[in-house]
């Protein structure tokens, strides 16, 4: 622009702006990516959880040395805790596919923008909560990252299944917002 | 030379923020929560500015406008009931968590603000903004549910931090 007289700036300038209108148009008139199928949220060991009874033993006999009875115990526990998370991931991925029939379509809304703030949200409840915790100590490590995961799993889901319930059931017609 | 000077007390700021936050020792969770969306802190749900938004907005009967007026204070009060319940569940939780200086409280607080602006901005992209009132009605109404859910979220952990870490529920 240094040498440039003033009207030619002020072309330059005019002809820049333009050349962004033209882009953000273009962009608005560009069809809708479609939303991902699944959703992924991007914590520790997301979709990597074995809850099968060999996977939870193995991780109870390489964290303590404990009798036949509380070894049995333990695995039982690791079990019940992965299951419970694999369940509620299971379970919020079924919720998302409910809402992204009601949302997918409907032009006046961003959906693309909802799912990333939402898959956001759900890790940040994750990082919240393992940030209030010590670890713990024994197979309590393996328990407390699952039991995480599926509290802040359960509190998606429920955001997701009030929303489709909004949508299903009258919309703005009942209540202002999702 | 005003520049330099902002630019040396901008980077003795800086430096000193950081010097705070790697020093390792613990610091206290925040009296109040700022969770840094749109509006925070700024909603009046008096009579009169419900009014002279919704006679702003519209041209309506002067019945249209009493019940507007109505429905426009009822969501600003949700939203500012809300905020005020998070701020009480979060002083109810900071108590808790002044005993327990193995929990890195203000990373655990940053993610909880972080968690509850990401739930408002996705219901706000999940609706169209709404027209004439609606379009005050709607961000006060998801900002009230955003701040309900973390509220309860803060409740649950204070019963949990209260109660202490049992076998059965080990994680918050």
């Amino acid at each position: 622009m240094i040498g440039l007289d003033p009207m030619s700036r002020f072309y330059l300038l005019l002809a820049a702006l333009l050349l962004a209108a033209g882009a953000s148009a273009y962009a608005q008139d560009e069809p809708r990516k479609p939303l991902p199928d699944h959703l992924t949220f991007g914590y520790d060991e997301e979709g990597k959880v074995d809850a099968s009874s060999a996977a939870c033993e193995a991780v109870v006999k390489e964290t303590v040395e404990w009798g036949p009875e509380e070894t049995k115990q333990a695995i039982k526990d690791v079990c019940a805790a992965r299951k419970r998370h694999v369940d509620a991931y299971a379970a919020i991925q079924k919720s998302y596919k409910a809402l992204d029939k009601e949302i997918e379509p409907d032009h006046r809304i961003d959906p693309a923008s909802a799912v990333t703030a939402f898959k956001a949200m759900v890790k940040d409840c994750i990082d919240h909560k393992t940030n209030l915790t010590t670890g713990g100590h024994n197979i309590m490590i393996d328990i407390i990252p699952n039991d995480i995961a599926t509290a802040c799993l359960k509190i998606g889901k429920t955001v997701l299944d009030d929303e489709t319930f909004w949508f299903t059931h009258g919309g703005m017609e009942v209540r202002s917002a999702p | 030379m005003r520049l330099l000077t902002f630019a040396i007390v901008f980077i003795a700021t800086t430096g000193a923020r950081v010097d705070a936050q790697d020093d390792g020792s613990w610091h206290p969770p925040p009296e109040h929560l700022t969770i840094g969306y749109e509006g925070e802190g700024k909603v009046d749900a008096s009579a009169k500015a419900c009014e002279a938004f919704v006679r702003s907005m519209v041209e309506w009967s002067e019945d249209e406008i009493v019940i507007g007026t109505a429905e426009v204070c009822g969501a600003r009060k949700r939203h500012l009931l809300a905020y005020e319940a998070l701020q009480k569940s979060n002083a109810a939780l900071r108590q808790r968590l002044l005993t327990h200086h193995k929990i890195d409280a203000g990373a655990a607080i940053k993610s909880f603000t972080a968690m509850v602006k990401d739930c408002i901005e996705h219901k706000i992209s999940m609706s169209d903004g709404g027209h004439n009132i609606r379009s005050d009605m709607i961000p006060n109404d998801d900002a009230a549910i955003c701040l309900n859910m973390g509220k309860q979220l803060l409740d649950a952990e204070t019963d949990w931090l209260t109660v202490g870490f049992t076998v059965s529920h080990p994680a918050p």
